[in-house]
């Protein structure tokens, strides 16, 4: 057949330059793959990938014409614990909270960088107080924040006006939400169904800080050795919170929240945010990244609510130097950089967070940003810092086991198989069981 | 209307419903590639299907509109350094591939149509280190190829993934369901071992590699953890790493990542369409001298 | 064949002692990578599971304690507990969601067969039901999030007005139920009668003596199996579908429906994925001798795909279900870790993910080596238990 002679010929043509092409791909690849130039100091920063990074990078790099910096997307800790194993360490790595670097620093993998910070002009002086959990380790400065939030109240102010409620004032308590939040909620009718249209407060089901500590309950006792979870202030706390979504309905529930959300349980409360569906969310400042996409959301920020205890939840992150770093003098002129004013405004000028650095230089400079009109009102998050507290760990149980046993017990909770209270107990009893096997196990900790 | 008619009619049907909610997913990925930030979800909760600019309601001639629709692509394109991580992709996929169904089509030879001792426990040992999480050994072979100081180079992205025991078992089952005769046959007319591989086993099993090929490229081309893992520096970063730039701590780019998807997307749908052809002939054993 | 004569002994040993050879030079190139890429990593973490290993510490041997404190019990307020409070749930989590296993492998079947036949633009429908396979992730999450929601979700937005719909009027109402109620009914007589059958076919395959009399024992138990069933059963089903019409579960919220959607969910993405395709190639490796002769004995349809198709493509069925065991007990990381978080109340957290997360995230790489290679022991009796059957069943030509 002619036909299959020619075919014959096409896929032998084909073949020869697939391989040729590949080859030469090959070639042209392994031949660039060098990128920076000789001489010139290259060092790896390990963080989720974020747009700013890249600003970032090209302030430094001007500051520092000797230092270029990669940029690794994803600070996935498979990937990160993979390098620090094998020997092959990025320079400056992001550490999400204060276990991680106390267990990273207990093991002797982070620099300690005390002996530094006059030499490299790293401003640990001008950090918050409340961040110490991110910066020490018995004493020794392992990690340097760059930014932090403490969480706020995000309201929609176009909803508060159409429901004829007065805009909330810093300092503000928990009843006072309550009441603003009722006044919020509204509901439609859909085939003669009563459907919620609109819900006056979401708190993410992860950020149970602010309730155990409302009513100064702990999650710990001082030594860490006992879960307080079932002591009355925080079954107070929690039945408040419970309250909020199955008594008063203020809240959309677990599952209306969470089938909104497209990763993970993170993130449902902006989405809910930004379609106008909740009126109050609470977090941190780095919202504002996404509500100033929506150009015709109009919001603003005010405090947390509080109780008899006025305190809210900080969150932030720290960079730390791997001890086995190959370019460590770089590493050091890099983060004693990020504190500096420049980078500091640039990141909280993106909006993720405030400033670390509590310089009046700086706070000045960022308690007010002409070029979105929501965020005129950037003082109250440094006011907050007053009342911001870092979450509780205990060294005798990792903080993944806790969250796994309140999600489920909490899941439980919110399902209505268990009262509150009851779910209070449950977890006491179950940290603390963990909390006993690890102290006559101790090869359950470091 | 005969019965066959009408037999092909109804799967007609049941085809274009399935296929409906098969293109849902592709279909708003699409979709969503060319809308702004704003508009990926709906005001009223839930996902929003079409973008608001559309390129027959508003002229492509208004280039601010224009922007509109098709910008993610050149944003995208910007953002990440798409070329770049388009070659090293290709080329780590298309070396692996082919040196995974080679080494897989040749071990399976050996399992599935030859005799030698120890060959059925071999093969199952094959078999269980399959069983062992991936999550467990990543530490030791990462070790092991900073011993070759393999790391963050192509050899350590494409070697370890040569030797695959999925191939291997999958090519050795078709293998053995091959029929003798025509082995027997080239045997009688003096073939060597290799020659019976090249001449007979594998033109009989082009379905089953044109199936290992797809599914091994797809394996590299996808391939996250791995490349994430072992490389170091930019250049050697292939286009999954590249993507994940705009999934960030606190918000997602969900409109560029679409565009993004949408561009990686195509090599492995062009590899299927293409290697479709060989799902369509079959085994001529007519062809081949008969049974 | 040790008492043959001489010559052809030795004949036969050289043409074996070729065979072996040409059979290492085959394996070569892979054996040798698979030893030093594969083996080697497994073989270390066989030893680190009898370690406590931190990853950044040397590891310390601990002999068999990290197995106790996984598979173990202890009293506590003189009652039985595992030593481990989640590793039970997330085993049960995952085996529950291994039942769309078979299932999928049915559904991909299916597929393949109408993807096999000679229509026009049969390529076209390929192509498309591949696309699940190769679209981007996050698009498929964010679709299945939207059509499990709860109050807006497309699946229950159909419940609702067809349900709403059909029980609009009594009369409507009694003939939907008593539909569905049939409905349902023959599906359970199929289920049961796909079960009997599922045993004959291994008994007669086994060769086992008692054929007759289990065939006998499950006719009766059948028999009046379905009399008690079609009495209580009918009030059941009515009640059970007001209820469910008028309020549809809240899918991926409630512990009870989350899995069984998630199931759904990974039926959907892999009937025309890599199993459909596997299935395909396999089918067109059918030699169309093979149908041509059984045509001319008089087979219909049915019997060609019994008598021919089933048993050529049976080593493609047990590759896949093969491999399916092996990925089943290793699946959902992607779908806890982005969609599920885990929960509801730890619902759909698998042991992937546990292991996962004690190893890279609670840095406890002995206990995670640990896990995995009780996954290992459990994943390699399953593997033998199919292999020993499949010997007997697969049909190798």
């Amino acid at each position: 057949m002619d036909n299959t002679g020619l075919t014959r010929i096409f896929t032998t043509i084909g073949v020869i330059f697939g391989v040729t092409a590949t080859v030469a791909l090959g070639i042209f690849l392994t031949s660039t793959t060098s990128p920076t130039p000789k001489g010139k100091a290259s060092i790896r920063w390990c963080v989720d990938p974020n747009p700013i990074r890249k600003e970032q990078i090209k302030l430094f790099e001007s500051r520092h014409p000797d230092i270029s910096v990669i940029n690794d997307p994803g600070a996935e800790p498979q990937r990160l614990l993979t390098q620090l194993a094998g020997d092959v360490p990025p320079d400056v790595m992001a550490l999400y909270d204060p276990q991680t670097i106390r267990l990273f620093a207990k093991n002797g993998v982070l620099l300690d960088l005390t002996p530094y910070v006059s030499k490299y002009n790293i401003a640990v002086d001008k950090l918050y107080p409340a961040l110490e959990p991110y910066v020490y380790h018995e004493g020794r400065i392992v990690g340097i924040p760059e930014n932090c939030g403490p969480f706020v109240v995000f309201y929609n102010k176009k909803l508060f006006r159409e429901a004829g409620v007065p805009y909330p004032k810093p300092g503000w308590t928990w009843e006072e939400c309550l009441d603003c939040a009722r006044k919020l909620t509204k509901y439609k009718y859909e085939n003669s169904r009563r459907i919620p249209s609109q819900k006056g407060l979401f708190i993410n089901n992860t950020d149970w800080w602010l309730l155990i500590w409302m009513h100064n309950g702990r999650l710990f006792s001082e030594d860490g050795k006992r879960c307080l979870m079932d002591s009355p202030q925080v079954k107070k706390g929690i039945r408040f919170w419970a309250d909020l979504r199955l008594k008063h309905k203020v809240m959309p529930t677990a599952s209306e929240a969470q089938s909104m959300a497209p990763t993970g349980a993170w993130g449902s409360d902006a989405l809910l945010f930004r379609a106008s569906m909740v009126a109050m969310t609470l977090s941190g400042r780095w919202m504002s990244i996404q509500y100033r996409e929506q150009k015709d959301l109009d919001w603003d920020v005010v405090s947390a609510p509080h109780g008899p205890n006025r305190v809210t939840l900080l969150a932030s992150k720290a960079y730390a130097i791997p001890k086995a770093s190959p370019n460590r003098a770089e590493a050091l002129t890099f983060i004693g950089h990020l504190l500096q004013r420049d980078n500091q405004l640039l990141v909280s000028n993106y909006g993720d967070g405030i400033p670390a650095n509590s310089d009046s230089t700086i706070t000045k400079a960022f308690a007010y940003n002409p070029d979105y009109p929501n965020e005129k009102n950037n003082q109250l998050h440094l006011d907050e810092m007053k009342y911001a507290r870092v979450q509780e760990f205990s060294p005798y149980i990792n903080n993944l086991d806790v969250s796994a046993i309140m999600a489920v017990e909490l899941d439980k909770m919110w399902l209505q198989q268990q009262s509150p209270d009851a779910a209070c107990d449950v977890i006491a009893k179950r940290i603390n069981a963990i909390i006993r096997r690890n102290l006559a196990n101790p090869n359950f900790l470091d | 209307m005969n019965r066959r008619t009408l037999a092909k009619a109804a799967l007609y049907f049941i085809l274009s419903v399935g296929a409906i909610s098969m293109l849902a997913p592709f279909v708003w990925m699409a979709l969503t590639s060319i809308k702004q930030p704003g508009e990926v979800f709906a005001a009223g909760g839930g996902i929003k299907w079409l973008p608001e600019h559309f390129f027959w309601r508003d002229t492509i001639v208004d280039c601010a509109k224009y922007r509109a629709w098709w910008g993610n692509y050149p944003d995208a394109w910007n953002e990440i350094n798409i070329p770049r991580l388009y070659m090293s992709s290709i080329f780590v996929a298309a070396v692996g591939t082919f040196g995974q169904v080679l080494t897989s089509a040749m071990a399976a030879y050996a399992f599935a149509r030859l005799r030698f001792p120890g060959r059925d426990k071999l093969f199952f040992a094959y078999l269980a280190t399959m069983m062992v999480p991936g999550s467990v050994t990543m530490i030791p072979l990462f070790v092991i190829l900073r011993k070759m100081h393999w790391i963050n180079s192509y050899s350590g992205l494409i070697v370890p993934g040569l030797f695959s025991a999925y191939g291997t078992f999958m090519l050795r089952q078709f293998f053995m369901g091959l029929p003798a005769e025509l082995e027997d046959a080239a045997k009688i007319d003096g073939s060597g071992y290799m020659g019976i591989w090249m001449r007979v086993i594998l033109p009989l099993s082009k379905p089953a590699l044109a199936t290992l090929t797809t599914f091994t490229f797809m394996g590299f081309w996808g391939s996250y953890m791995w490349p994430l893992v072992i490389t170091v520096t930019e250049p050697l970063r292939t286009l999954p790493i590249g993507l994940r730039y705009f999934v960030g701590q606190h918000a997602t780019n969900y409109t560029q990542l679409m565009a993004g998807s949408m561009i990686a997307v195509v090599p492995v749908l062009l590899l299927f369409i293409f290697n479709q052809r060989y799902f369509v002939e079959g085994i001529k054993l007519s062809g081949m001298g008969g049974k | 064949m040790n008492n043959a004569k001489t010559k052809p002994v030795e004949k036969r040993t050289s043409a074996r002692r070729r065979e072996t050879l040409a059979a290492y030079g085959f394996l070569a190139p892979n054996f040798l990578g698979f030893l030093a890429f594969t083996s080697i990593p497994v073989i270390i973490s066989l030893f680190m599971s009898f370690t406590h290993w931190n990853i950044f510490k040397s590891p310390a041997w601990v002999g068999f304690e990290n197995f106790s404190s996984l598979l173990g019990f202890h009293h506590e307020d003189a009652r039985l507990v595992p030593n481990d409070p989640f590793f039970w749930q997330y085993v049960y989590n995952t085996v529950y969601l291994m039942i769309g296993i078979p299932i999928g492998m049915m559904g991909s079947l299916l597929i393949a067969l109408m993807m096999n036949q000679k229509l026009k633009g049969i390529v076209f429908f390929r192509t498309i039901y591949f696309l699940p396979a190769v679209c981007s992730g996050v698009a498929l999450l964010i679709l299945w999030k939207y059509l499990y929601n709860a109050d807006i979700g497309l699946i229950n937005q159909m419940i609702r007005s067809v349900g709403g719909a059909l029980y609009s009027s009594p009369a409507t109402g009694l003939m939907t139920t008593v539909l569905l109620a049939i409905f349902f009914g023959l599906t359970m007589i199929g289920c049961v009668a796909l079960i009997m059958l599922l045993v004959m076919y291994i008994c007669s395959r086994l060769g086992l003596q008692w054929k007759e009399g289990i065939y006998r024992v499950l006719l009766i138990a059948f028999g009046s199996g379905v009399f008690i069933a079609i009495g209580a059963y009918g009030g059941a089903v009515h009640s059970a579908i007001l209820s469910f019409i008028s309020t549809p579960p809240d899918w991926l919220g409630t512990v009870q429906w989350a899995k069984p959607a998630l199931i759904v969910m990974g039926l959907w993405g892999g009937l025309g994925g890599y199993n459909m395709i596997l299935y395909l190639a396999a089918l067109q490796g059918v030699p169309s001798s093979y149908y041509e002769a059984a045509e001319i004995d008089g087979a219909g349809p049915w019997a060609k795909f019994w008598s021919v198709t089933w048993p050529m493509i049976s080593p493609t069925t047990f590759f896949i279900l093969v491999m399916s065991i092996i990925g089943g007990f290793q699946s959902g990381f992607m779908t806890a870790n982005v969609m599920t978080g885990g929960g509801p109340a730890g619902s759909t957290t698998t042991i992937e993910y546990y292991l996962y997360q004690t190893a890279f995230e609670k840095f406890n790489m002995g206990y995670a080596s640990t896990i995995a290679w009780v996954l290992f022991g459990v994943i390699l009796i399953l593997t033998l238990a199919t292999w020993k059957l499949g010997g007997r069943v697969v049909t190798y030509e």
